[in-house]
């Protein structure tokens, strides 16, 4: 059985939990428009920009070219809606490098995280409810379960502001995408343009044609 | 894709339906991944349209290499230019691409030279042939390149009135670069084109 002031106290969690739902569901619904249609739409015009410039077409490779074997293009590639198979080890690497770069963006993109948060908010409510219920009218079968309702409620409540962080770090590394996207495609823009320049080069280079070899020129030639 | 969808592409194929090999292409290879071919003709042709010619880019998927032909030839005014092995079909077999070369020679009084290191049988090659078709055959000039000659470069190239070109380094691989209003390089490959061909034989068409 808890103390009275344990009930204070988990009530209080509970109303500060609520709000931090409550204000992020609010908050999201700007903030993950904004996400969605600047900074994502921002990469992925970039990136296919770039895929144009250097012609890739992905059915049509044997290897990939050397610009895609780092991972931060192939984190750049999927944040474009077009990922690049791996093998099942190089899948495991690539997973655990992502979660540096953008966080449980799968997640994110389906939105399981803000239908995470959404469970968690109407379960922590109802919870918070019948705490109070339960506190003021001694109400029905809760009476005989107070620490089990209240150990639940507390994971409720404790869960439900650590979804909402989780969520709000997720945006917080989409919001870098734009920067972190830049400062990637400057560094392969330059190496294109390295492997274009040398194509320009050969294409200035004046062809000089030889007259043909003499009969008695070939001969000495093959002997 | 359905069972009753592929068995009717394969109906197409024995009915000799060309386009119904692509489509059981696609079928085995799975669904192409972007860039498309239209997405990628949008970004050739907004580079083409540049003012300054916009800026030099790939053109090594062999899917592209018809898309970037097409488009030179959209851009094309008085004279194309074509050093080629053979005008190969991935380049320059598609309809499309006859098309586009009918187009340019409806236009003006434009004409295409091409230098081909085999022999080309105009009947069997679709852009001849269509350019055939409508009476327009006199503007083209086909010249056969020496073999000796053929030792002396590596590159392939399309130039469109000395300003722009699809420019392959080694014929041996479809590599290319693409840049349109360039002056300084499109007159260089106007000039190594003139250099060949002084030393070709004129093809009758």
């Amino acid at each position: 059985m808890l103390e009275p002031g344990g009930w204070d106290a988990l009530l209080h969690l509970g109303t500060m939990a609520i709000l931090v739902g409550v204000a992020y569901l609010g908050i999201d619904n700007m903030r993950g428009t904004t996400v969605e249609d600047n900074d994502l739409e921002y990469v992925r015009a970039r990136v296919k920009e770039l895929l144009l410039r250097i012609d890739f077409v992905k059915s049509e490779l044997r290897q990939l070219p050397p610009l895609f074997r780092e991972p931060e293009a192939h984190v750049l590639l999927l944040l474009a809606g077009m990922p690049l198979r791996h093998t099942p080890f190089r899948r495991i690497l690539f997973f655990i490098y992502r979660q540096f770069y953008v966080p449980f963006f799968g997640l994110y993109r389906s939105s399981a995280l803000r239908i995470l948060v959404v469970f968690l908010l109407a379960s922590a409510m109802m919870s918070f409810a019948i705490l109070v219920a339960t506190r003021i009218w001694n109400f029905g079968p809760f009476i005989q379960c107070q620490a089990a309702l209240a150990y639940t409620s507390f994971a409720l409540f404790v869960g439900l502001i650590l979804a909402v962080l989780l969520n709000e770090m997720v945006v917080y590394r989409l919001n870098s995408l734009r920067r972190r996207c830049d400062r990637y495609l400057v560094s392969a823009e330059r190496r294109i343009s390295g492997q274009l320049d040398d194509q320009l080069e050969s294409a200035r280079k004046r062809i000089v044609i030889s007259p043909p070899p003499s009969i008695e020129e070939e001969r000495r030639a093959t002997e | 894709m359905s069972e009753s969808s592929r068995r009717s592409i394969f109906k197409d194929i024995a009915g000799g339906d060309t386009g119904a090999l692509d489509r059981a292409a696609q079928l085995v290879r799975g669904p192409r991944i972007s860039p498309p071919q239209d997405d990628y003709a949008a970004f050739a042709r907004m580079r083409a349209r540049a003012a300054d010619g916009g800026e030099v880019f790939f053109n090594s998927a062999p899917a592209h290499m018809g898309v970037v032909v097409r488009v030179l030839l959209e851009a094309a005014v008085e004279v194309v230019e074509i050093l080629t092995g053979s005008l190969d079909a991935m380049a320059y077999g598609s309809d499309m691409v006859a098309q586009e070369a009918v187009n340019f020679l409806k236009r003006g009084q434009g004409r295409i030279k091409i230098l081909s290191e085999v022999e080309i049988e105009a009947e069997l090659n679709p852009m001849l042939r269509a350019i055939k078709n409508a009476n327009l055959i006199e503007r083209v000039e086909l010249w056969s390149v020496p073999l000796y000659v053929q030792k002396q470069y590596t590159c392939h190239f399309a130039v469109v009135d000395g300003r722009s070109f699809r420019f392959q380094a080694r014929r041996d691989r479809f590599e290319a670069i693409v840049k349109f209003g360039d002056r300084t390089i499109g007159s260089a490959l106007r000039q190594n084109f003139a250099a060949i061909e002084a030393v070709s034989v004129r093809q009758g068409l």
